[in-house]
């Protein structure tokens, strides 16, 4: 056998190490937001978005016992909501496209001062359904929130 | 590479009045290894480039660190996204930003603020879009009336 060449499993798992088997699911709160207090939301269609995201996150919002209506978006003020919430998908194609990152942004109706962030960013061996990807973003939000609020928490 | 705090650090002010009063500053949301979706800022690194960017162009009289209760106002920044095009060159980032009285904690201002800046390397970019979201925060504060 020729000592130089790199043995084939190790060259594999290299290259399913690199190809981009990562994924990160992260929540940001504004210190002093109190997501608690929150009961209605509007969730802000993305014009470039074709895959509906807005309404996933909008049945999330509701499976979560909150009003949430979504559609496109409206001025400042006026969305009927205490928060209003707005998202950025980013695609990407493997075989198939999926959908490679989203990030979620709950803000104050009022003022659009964002009061929480989710992301959730899975490449293509760990690729998940948009629905997943909702379910993961929000569920981290909210949890942040719930942790936030509790007493003591500084 | 994170962002460090001296890239940070805006090179001119655009400031309308300097503030007498004494400030305190925090920061959250920044992140100390990089992370997909969170600014590559370490939460300290923008602290300091503020503290110093605030205490150069004298936006408020000084900067109260430490445990004394001196300040006259709270000055807080939330990092909330930090956007980078993966093979563009463009940083994007969203920080928030409140400032309240230090009595009564009573909110007497809050943006959030947007800022990006173009650069190949991407932690220059990061520092570039960090320096230009203080440099438009400072030039804000310093036109509110306090």
């Amino acid at each position: 056998m020729n000592r130089n060449l790199i043995p084939v499993p190790l060259l594999l798992i290299a290259l399913l190490c690199t190809s981009g088997c990562s994924n990160r699911a992260t929540a940001t709160l504004e210190p002093s937001a109190n997501l608690i207090a929150i009961k209605s939301y509007y969730v802000v269609h993305q014009p470039k978005d074709t895959h509906g995201i807005h309404n996933l996150i909008r049945d999330r919002v509701v499976k979560e016992g909150f009003n949430a209506s979504a559609g496109p978006e409206l001025p400042q003020a006026t969305h009927k909501a205490d928060s209003v919430i707005t998202y950025i998908d980013r695609w990407m194609w493997d075989i198939t496209l999926y959908l490679l990152e989203l990030t979620v942004t709950l803000r104050d109706a009022n003022n659009n001062f964002p009061l929480a962030v989710g992301n959730s960013f899975h490449t293509s061996l760990t690729r998940k359904s948009p629905e997943e990807m909702v379910e993961e973003v929000m569920t981290n939000i909210f949890n942040a929130a719930k942790e936030a609020a509790k007493p003591g928490t500084p | 590479m994170p962002a460090s705090h001296v890239g940070m650090i805006p090179a001119t002010f655009d400031i309308a009045k300097k503030h007498p009063q004494p400030v305190r500053v925090s920061v959250t949301g920044g992140q100390e290894t990089e992370a997909v979706g969170r600014p590559h800022i370490p939460n300290s690194a923008f602290a300091q480039a503020l503290v110093e960017s605030i205490t150069r162009s004298q936006t408020f009289s000084r900067v109260v660190e430490g445990q004394s209760k001196e300040e006259d106002y709270l000055l807080s920044v939330t990092l909330f996204s930090l956007d980078k095009l993966v093979f563009g060159r463009m940083v994007k980032l969203e920080a928030g930003w409140t400032l309240r009285r230090a009595g009564t904690s009573a909110i007497v201002w809050q943006e959030s603020i947007i800022s990006e800046f173009s650069e190949f390397n991407v932690q220059l970019a990061t520092e570039g879009a960090a320096r230009n979201n203080i440099a438009q925060a400072l030039a804000k504060i310093s036109r509110l009336n306090l």
